[in-house]
């Protein structure tokens, strides 16, 4: 990106740009996680995601970072300093880390053959003997070497470095921390060598130190399940939403919960739907895959109306397709997957941070309308590990209405004015009743006859098209003419797209849909009133946010679909310049 | 075991067992990778990590199939870390027709496979399926189960390092209790895994009574070939479950993967029987004997129960239990059978 030139500029969205690349084993993720805790010390935001391939080990690994001042909505363009520890399959990964010709590449003579992309970036190049710096130094590893060189051209505070090594090593003993401290000192060393400074702005060193949260996607989604009140999880090991499970198990626990690992996909959403039955607010986490076979449970769920929460952390597909990457092709699944007609929630966060907001929403929004709710999280969100701010406090939390006290002539599925009908939980004198995914009649009874069939299809949509979302369905920001519609993880590059077009004096806004079913349609059109153009962007191969948005509403005159399967991420970059183009 | 034709008239010392090496075996007794002609189903070169279990139970199992088919082999292969260290662009280290089932349902993939090789009528054509043990017991067992009770003409291979360690070392059906990984910390009264009770997948194969069920380990990779070769010239369903240490999942040190192997199978916590039709029919005694914590002591995920001053002596009692129990119900101890 430009980001170089706009920091010379004094751009208030500075930002710069870091990948460590090695092969598997060489610690370019644990040097990357250090220098994003080291960010976090000093009050700056930033954003780390891991490129890796599908292997165990032995294969190509890269952090991939980003820092600035001001928040942070995306991965940027280019990178403006690649340290190589060594260059072993970079050439599996050089579509993912573009380079410019204001990149500083820095890396080891003797780490192999520079990847192609390198000269043909036109990039500045240094070399530092990085595996025989370290050699010298007793229980020196090369990465703190690239992790020295990296916070000396960025300029960031050695003290704070230091304090998180001695945190993280410290359990290893002094020695592993007194080796690593020495082979920072050389690759500071090493970097005061170079005349190829690529300086970030630290937040003055007078202001206080703002706090800064570290969190990934996957983290946030199993914090906000617990605030929003959900206290069984059921879950099966799938990348790349397995950290879910790994952080709720202990998680629930404090808070009285119960996590099971389920023996599958088919058995995690049946205990949800079991436990919710049972009257507990309850959640399942997955991948496409997994989402796959959940789906004739979610019909059960839909038909039985037992709240639930699945959160589908996508990745590349169809079929076991990309596990460790990126898409957002679970949409039609997600909304269109089950046989017969299934009116559910579908939402999508907007942010790694939103991943909190949007899954405690959705265990309110699900026990509010005994409902299932999909939260479409993607390997993006769930595993970039990001400073943000605290998130806001929300009052979100499952509430069901529910039969407390003993009743007569119970009918759970009674046709009331909201469509939502109190349900007895097993326990309550006279609350029994069948609970079915066959047709039934309002007291659960399965039945074959159409007008039951209808009266009860129209209670489970209009308990969810008439609810009153508020306002928390989409973000929308900006004014003109021209919008950039989209969803989930993709609302990042728009968002600094449209930034960037404003600083530009382009006008543009942003609607970015967190409610993707039900389809708020009426609040859309206000939301694009005015607007002569819309631009759908999506990470999907087929278009498929923009063929829904097509089959349900309708749009301004002139509307383009802009999507890319993953798991390149579009860039802000791309989407300015389908705008900037579009108006020429 | 070796066949009598193996035996040599004059024993100088213990021939006709591989103790002293293949050249002093009859030649259809040696090691399939004794041998140049060996198939190299799965080539080197593939991303497993050093000291897999799976990558070695895999080669020999594979190459000894291979031989009892001269070459006639199909594979199909269940989601895990076999399909994944084998198989990353630009490179594939597999030499034979191999399918890629998803997780839970090779063992149907492979009925298909071998339904379709039995249409065209070549039965020359056999037909194996793999799976990790999570794949095996957890997710494919609804799959394998009907594969079995249809008696459907597969031969499945279970390599079983007890927990998913291709997402990142979460408990299986497979898991021993105590063990700990990500989804079972070694935290709170009861650390690591739970004492349950088991999941046997070789007893619950015997149930079906299918014709061959055996287990082995990569400690042993001639009884290991033996049984494969074995499994191979039996018509119907086949089981072999197999042993194989994992040393990033089990915390060991990549060398150790062979020592551990043995320490399970002479501990008793991993029987080594062969079964036809339901019945055992013959187990593999332990020459010496192991308490279970020489078995678990190298191991970090059952560092927790070795705590200086904290041991967790009930856990490693009911461990030792769980191989006792097995040491009597498979006969481990009895007189060794002479070949």
């Amino acid at each position: 990106m430009s980001s170089s030139k706009r920091n010379d500029a004094g751009n208030p969205r500075q930002s710069v740009s870091i990948a460590i690349v090695g092969s598997g084993g060489t610690g370019a993720l644990t040097a990357g996680a250090m220098l994003l805790e080291a960010a976090g010390r000093v009050g700056l935001y930033g954003l780390m995601t891991r490129s890796v391939g599908p292997q165990i080990r032995g294969g190509e690994a890269a952090a991939l970072l980003r820092f600035s001042a001001q928040p942070l909505a995306c991965m940027g363009d280019s990178y403006d300093l690649l340290i190589a520890i060594d260059w072993r399959n970079a050439d599996r990964f050089a579509a993912e880390i573009a380079l410019t010709k204001d990149s500083v590449v820095i890396g080891d003579p003797r780490g192999g053959d520079m990847p192609e992309m390198v000269p043909e970036s036109g990039a500045r190049t240094a070399e530092i003997a990085m595996k025989a710096l370290a050699k010298d130094i007793p229980g020196g590893r090369q990465n703190m070497i690239a992790l020295g060189v990296a916070v000396g051209l960025l300029g960031l505070p050695e003290a704070d470095l230091f304090a998180v090594i001695e945190k993280q090593l410290g359990k290893k003993g002094d020695e592993a921390v007194t080796a690593s401290k020495a082979a920072i000192e050389v690759g500071l060393a090493e970097a005061a060598k170079l005349d190829h400074a690529v300086p970030l702005s630290v937040p003055s060193a007078n202001a206080e130190k703002p706090e800064r949260w570290m969190i990934t996607g996957n983290e946030a989604a199993g914090m906000g399940a617990i605030r929003g009140g959900i206290r069984f999880a059921a879950a099966y090991p799938i990348t790349p939403a397995t950290e879910i499970l790994e952080w709720l198990a202990p998680a629930l626990t404090k808070v009285g919960g119960v996590l099971v690992q389920a023996e599958d996909e088919l058995a995690s959403i049946n205990m949800v739907i079991g436990a919710s039955f049972g009257g507990k607010p309850s959640l399942t986490a997955t991948s496409g895959p997994g989402l796959a076979l959940m789906i004739e449970s979610l019909g059960l769920a839909t038909a039985a109306e037992i709240p639930i929460v699945v959160v589908d952390v996508m990745r590349g597909g169809p079929s076991t397709g990309i596990p460790t990457k990126s898409e957002q092709s679970d949409l039609n699944i997600a909304i269109h997957g089950c046989h017969g007609d299934a009116p559910h929630l579908v939402l999508a966060p907007l942010s790694v941070g939103d991943c909190l907001f949007t899954t405690q929403w959705a265990a309110h929004l699900a026990e509010a309308m005994q409902a299932p709710a999909v939260v479409l999280s993607d390997q993006f969100l769930g595993q970039t590990r990001a400073l943000i701010e605290r998130p806001a406090d929300v009052a979100f939390i499952a509430q069901r209405a529910a039969v407390t006290e003993a009743v007569n002539d119970y009918r759970r599925y009674a046709l009331t004015a909201e469509a939502v009908s109190p349900m007895a939980i097993p326990g309550v004198a006279g609350g029994q009743y069948t609970a079915d995914g066959l047709t039934h009649d309002e007291a659960g009874t399965p039945s074959s006859a159409a007008g039951h069939h209808e009266a009860q299809l129209d209670k489970r949509r209009d308990k969810i098209e008439t609810f009153t979302y508020g306002d928390h369905w989409a973000d929308i920001e900006g004014e003109g003419e021209v919008a950039v519609l989209t969803w989930g993880s993709l609302t990042g590059p728009a968002r600094e797209a449209v930034a960037r077009l404003a600083e530009d004096g382009i006008k543009a806004r942003l609607v970015a849909l967190r409610l993707i079913a039900p389809l708020q349609v009426e609040q859309l059109a206000t939301a694009l009133a005015g607007c002569k153009r819309v631009l759908v962007v999506e990470q999907t191969h087929s278009g498929q946010f923009y063929r829904y948005l097509r089959s349900m509403c309708d749009l301004p005159d002139e509307v383009r679909a802009f999507h890319r399967a993953g798991p390149l991420q579009i860039r802000p970059s791309e989407i300015d310049a389908q705008i900037r183009e579009w108006r020429s | 075991m070796s066949e009598d034709s193996a035996l040599q008239r004059v024993k100088f010392y213990q021939t006709g067992t591989h103790t002293v090496g293949n050249r002093l075996m009859d030649e259809a007794a040696r090691s399939v990778q004794a041998s140049m002609d060996r198939s190299n189903a799965i080539t080197s070169g593939h991303r497993a990590c050093q000291g897999c279990g799976e990558a070695l139970g895999a080669r020999y199992a594979l190459d000894a199939a291979m031989r009892a088919t001269e070459g006639q082999l199909v594979a199909v292969n269940a989601t895990g870390c076999l399909e994944v260290f084998t198989t990353p662009s630009p490179e594939t280290s597999w030499q034979i027709p191999w399918l890629h089932s998803l997780f839970g349902n090779a063992p149907a993939v492979a009925t298909g496979v071998a339904a379709a090789m039995r249409r065209k009528g070549r039965s020359d054509i056999k037909v194996v399926a793999q799976g990790g043990d999570g794949g095996t017991t957890d997710i494919g067992f609804g799959c394998l189960s009907g594969m079995f009770e249809r008696n459907d003409d597969v031969l499945y291979i279970c390599y079983d390092n007890e927990a998913y360690m291709n997402t990142g070392v979460q408990r299986s059906s497979a898991t021993p209790p105590t063990a700990r990984t990500a989804t079972t910390p070694a935290v709170g009264t009861a650390p690591g895994n739970v004492f349950g009770t088991g999941k046997n997948l070789p007893l619950i194969a015997m149930a079906h009574n299918i014709p061959y069920v055996a287990t082995a380990s990569v400690a042993d990779l001639h009884d290991l070939e033996d049984k494969v070769e074995k499994a191979m010239a039996i018509e119907g369903s086949r089981y072999i479950h197999i042993m194989v240490p994992c040393p990033l999942g089990w915390g060991s040190a990549p060398n150790a993967t062979i020592s551990l192997a043995r320490l399970a199978v002479e501990s008793g916590l991993f029987p080594l029987f062969e079964a036809e039709h339901g019945q055992v029919t013959r187990s593999h005694k332990i020459r010496r004997r192991v308490p279970v914590e020489d078995y678990l002591r190298p191991q970090r995920r059952f560092a927790h129960l070795f705590k200086k001053g904290h041991e967790d002596t009930e856990s490693l009692a009911a461990l030792q239990r769980m191989a006792d129990a097995n040491i009597e119900r498979f006969n481990l101890m009895g007189e060794r059978q002479t070949p």
